[in-house]
């Protein structure tokens, strides 16, 4: 009998414990909750410091969580619906369906200079940067000069892609390589290339590591990408490459959630990632900040700047996703 | 029958159609026609489907070719080793996927231990084995992880078979060849089918082995589909008409199994014993290799764990150990007093309405672990908000609650009735029956179930990655996160930390069964 006694208020002991914990977070008014994509949020990534920094400053709490990607991170947004425990979600890129009526519309005070911000548009701009295929010059190869060129023959299994369906880089191909040959032409590009990958990761970070771990010499990332390296390891063997057919752009944005009970220090915590925070995201992020007035580190002399966007004020459309995801699975399995 | 008796016969039945046939049928009804048409309309899915069927039925096959000799050695030969090897081959049953991947990844992997050896002994500049992302690696990986259970699973039928044929042929002056052609192969035949059978189904509905050395849409199953299209395209519709495939190729094989089951069944007998022989030197080289092809990555977890860093990252994670050890106690309690409520209730009946509850009651092994999860999460989405962690908690219940059962019935099969009867015939309750009487013979089954259950929450990944939010992990969620960062290290330490709660769970399991 003691022994069923003390089985039992063990089990009660963690049921308890399993069960408050969620409704133990939003009870504290200093408090917010960030969603935000794993790169930022992991060990390089920017997340960490600038979560201290802003604690530090404000006295506040901040609760980071990283998803594997920007796509499930919204995924777990609309999920959660009503019941979100985020009051900021950070790293919404131009190129995915996002309802913007679940954001709160809100003015941060620098938007003059905010590249990207438009008033009807509740997500934020925080930074920016160019689709570009990052390559390993330690490679024993000749350097592709254009998205047709990955196609040939010689890079075979040497090239890491990226999933469109599960990531915004992935994404930021396909309507890359779109925007360039068209639809269909593209869609030939994409079977043809898919001959050449290596893998068609399921994120960023999964199709980096491959290549920093020298499995392939050549990956999909941003033209910024060589700057982390440049800064953190001294290591110049990673260059981006300038494709002849231009480049595309990308926005990464933030958005306070209309269910957020903490708009106040939410809206701080954004303020303060469009000002003091954003040499920290141009450095830990390795994107362009989307402040224009901020101050460029060195590092980013080894940014390439694109001489050619192929999407220079053309908005998005990302109601053609979907088919254009269709016809993109079509084209790499045949 | 009084009130209360009856409370816990059916309790049991009524919290399980409650726990998982209703949240499933929900979900599976979720799809439209649209859906249900493209998923066997749309040239990408189909692909799926047929690169499912292709995987599994050449993973059934290779390790069937590997397995087939080991579970002849392991029947008719009698060697020192001999008890270790039979628990190193019974291993894949309880060892959590994830922890195959990851002994794989180390071991085989381009940067592994195995390429950094060739590496070293030949001098090369460059990994001579490249197997990660490929259709071989998958295959691989299946055989590694399988041919064990046709080794175990053959040579378990083998030794039900009666064996006096054989002696009376060697009597009669058959030479060995022609006993081995003419009668052994013959009836390992059937026995090896259903091996194949239960490996092809484990192959077809494989989701962390085909996430980590997969990758990509050309090598996706089933599974990993239905759980891209819930979690990432949050099309619920398609993901149940996926699931709604993927159960029906699963029954349709376990039909045909149940064919075949019934015409092998003809041989078993249980009196006569295998005469065993002393091993040959093939077959010495056969069972080293084969042993080495499973330690060795197992062992490989264990020495890639051994730096301080490697426990630095997994004390960093301790939260998620804690998360599992505390969803591996709840729900193994919910599983193991659901199947003794359902155990109770099977007793009670007889015949087909017995043989149709139980086959009730070995659902969430047909319908696969990610749509079991699917099936909460559609729930929790469309209707009402469950935390995390209980979802968990409910969804590992039901999934190990045909392994309790089973364990369950097992022992309670062999209680005397006599004893029942004349407790009955002195006045005793139904009720006190169960609690004086039948409880405590049932106790080593209900630890076992206990533990299995345990053992299975510690390992779950499936359901868990449809379920978790980023906010409560457990160690294979953590796991399956660091190795897709490239953090091996601290992936084995917190790797070796589940190979340990896994094997004591079965060390304790399996002194049960002795005593």
């Amino acid at each position: 009998m003691k022994k069923l006694i003390i089985i039992m208020s063990l089990l009660v002991f963690i049921v308890v414990s399993v069960c408050a914990q969620p409704a133990a977070e939003k009870s504290n008014s200093n408090e917010i909750t960030v969603y935000a994509y794993d790169s930022f949020t992991s060990d390089w990534g920017p997340g960490a410091d600038l979560v201290a920094a802003f604690e530090e400053e404000t006295g506040a709490k901040v609760n980071l969580i990283g998803y594997d990607g920007a796509v499930e991170m919204l995924a777990q947004v609309n999920f959660e619906g009503e019941n979100c425990e985020a009051d900021v979600v950070l790293g919404i890129s131009d190129d995915m369906e996002c309802d913007k009526d679940i954001f709160y519309k809100w003015e941060p005070k620098c938007s003059a200079t905010l590249k990207g911000y438009r008033e009807d548009n509740p997500l934020i701009p925080f930074d920016y940067g160019f689709f570009a295929f990052i390559f390993n010059s330690r490679a024993n190869m000749v350097r592709p000069q254009s998205l047709k060129d990955l196609t040939s023959e010689a890079y075979k299994d040497q090239v890491i892609l990226i999933d469109p369906r599960t990531s915004s880089v992935g994404r930021g191909l396909l309507m890359w390589t779109i925007s360039v040959f068209g639809e269909e032409e593209a869609m030939t590009w994409w079977s043809e290339v898919s001959d050449n990958a290596l893998t068609i990761a399921s994120s960023w970070s999964n199709a980096y590591g491959l290549f920093t771990e020298g499995e392939a010499p050549l990956v999909l990332s941003y033209t910024t990408s060589p700057i982390y390296h440049v800064m953190y390891e001294d290591n110049r063997d990673f260059v981006a490459l300038e494709f002849s057919e231009g480049h595309y752009m990308t926005t990464e944005y933030m958005g306070i959630l209309k269910t957020s009970d903490n708009k106040d220090l939410a809206k701080q915590f954004c303020e303060f990632i469009l000002t003091e925070g954003q040499s920290r995201i141009a450095t830990d992020n390795t994107m362009f900040p989307a402040n224009t007035e901020t101050e460029l580190p060195e590092a980013f002399d080894y940014a390439l700047m694109p001489s050619l966007i192929v999407n220079e004020n053309v908005e998005t459309d990302v109601s053609a996703l979907d088919t254009y995801i269709d016809l993109w699975t079509k084209a790499v399995v045949r | 029958m009084d009130k209360s008796s009856r409370a816990l016969k059916y309790t049991g039945i009524v919290l399980y159609t409650l726990l998982f046939t209703i949240p499933l049928l929900i979900t599976l009804s979720c799809t439209n026609l649209q859906s249900l048409k493209e998923s066997v309309t749309n040239t990408y899915y189909l692909h799926i489907l047929s690169f499912s069927f292709k995987q599994a039925l050449l993973s059934a096959l290779l390790s069937l070719l590997v397995g087939l000799p080991g579970a002849y050695i392991m029947a008719y030969r009698d060697f020192h080793f001999k008890r270790p090897l039979k628990a190193l081959f019974s291993l894949p049953f309880i060892l959590p996927p994830i922890l195959v991947v990851l002994g794989f990844v180390v071991f085989y992997g381009n940067s592994g231990y195995l390429n950094k050896i060739l590496m070293a002994v030949f001098g090369l500049e460059k990994a001579p084995l490249k197997i990660l992302y490929s259709f071989k690696t998958v295959l691989l990986a299946h055989t590694f992880y399988n041919f064990p259970i046709v080794i175990t699973l053959v040579s378990n039928s083998i030794k039900k078979i009666d064996h006096s044929c054989e002696e009376a042929a060697a009597a009669e002056g058959a030479s060995s060849f022609q006993i081995f052609s003419r009668i052994i192969l013959p009836r390992i035949i059937p026995a090896a089918a259903s091996a194949a059978v239960i490996v092809f189904l484990y192959c077809f509905t494989s989701f962390s082995i085909i996430l980590v050395l997969g990758g990509g849409p050309e090598l996706t199953t089933l599974e990993v589909e239905i759980y891209r299209q819930a979690k990432t395209s949050s099309n619920i519709e398609m993901a149940a008409a996926l699931s709604i495939l993927s159960t029906v190729t699963v029954l349709i094989v376990l039909l045909l199994n149940s064919a075949i089951e019934n015409r092998s069944s003809v041989f078993e007998t249980d009196y006569t014993t295998v005469r065993t022989s002393k091993l040959k030197f093939s077959e010495r080289i056969y069972l080293t290799a084969s042993t080495l092809f499973v330690l060795l990555p197992l062992l490989s977890i264990f020495v890639k764990s051994g730096t301080q860093q490697a426990w630095q990252t997994a004390l960093g994670t301790l939260e998620s150990a804690f998360n599992s050890v505390k969803v591996a106690l709840l729900s193994s309690f919910i599983s193991t007093a659901l199947a003794l409520s359902t155990a109770y209730l099977l007793t009670s009946v007889k015949g087909k309405t017995r043989a149709a509850l139980s086959a009730y009651c070995t659902l969430p092994m047909v319908t696969s672990s990610v749509i079991a999860g699917l099936s909460y999460y559609v729930i929790a989405r469309r209707y009402f908000f469950v935390p995390n962690a209980v979802l968990l908690i409910l969804s590992h219940a039901v999934l190990a609650m045909p392994f309790c059962l089973r364990t369950i019935r097992s022992m309670w099969k062999d209680i005397p009735v006599e004893l029942i009867e004349s407790a009955r015939s002195t006045g005793a309750s139904e009720r006190q029956i169960f609690y004086k009487i039948q409880l405590p013979i049932l106790r080593p089954a209900v630890r076992s179930s206990l533990l299995f259950a345990f053992a299975i929450s510690m390992g779950e990944l499936n359901s868990t990655m449809i379920l978790t939010s980023t906010k409560f992990r457990t160690i294979p969620i953590q796991i399956y996160r660091m190795v897709g960062s490239y953090n091996y290290e601290g992936a084995c330490a917190l790797g070796t930390v589940l190979c340990v709660i896994c094997f004591a769970a079965f060390a304790l399991m399996s002194k049960d069964d002795q005593n």
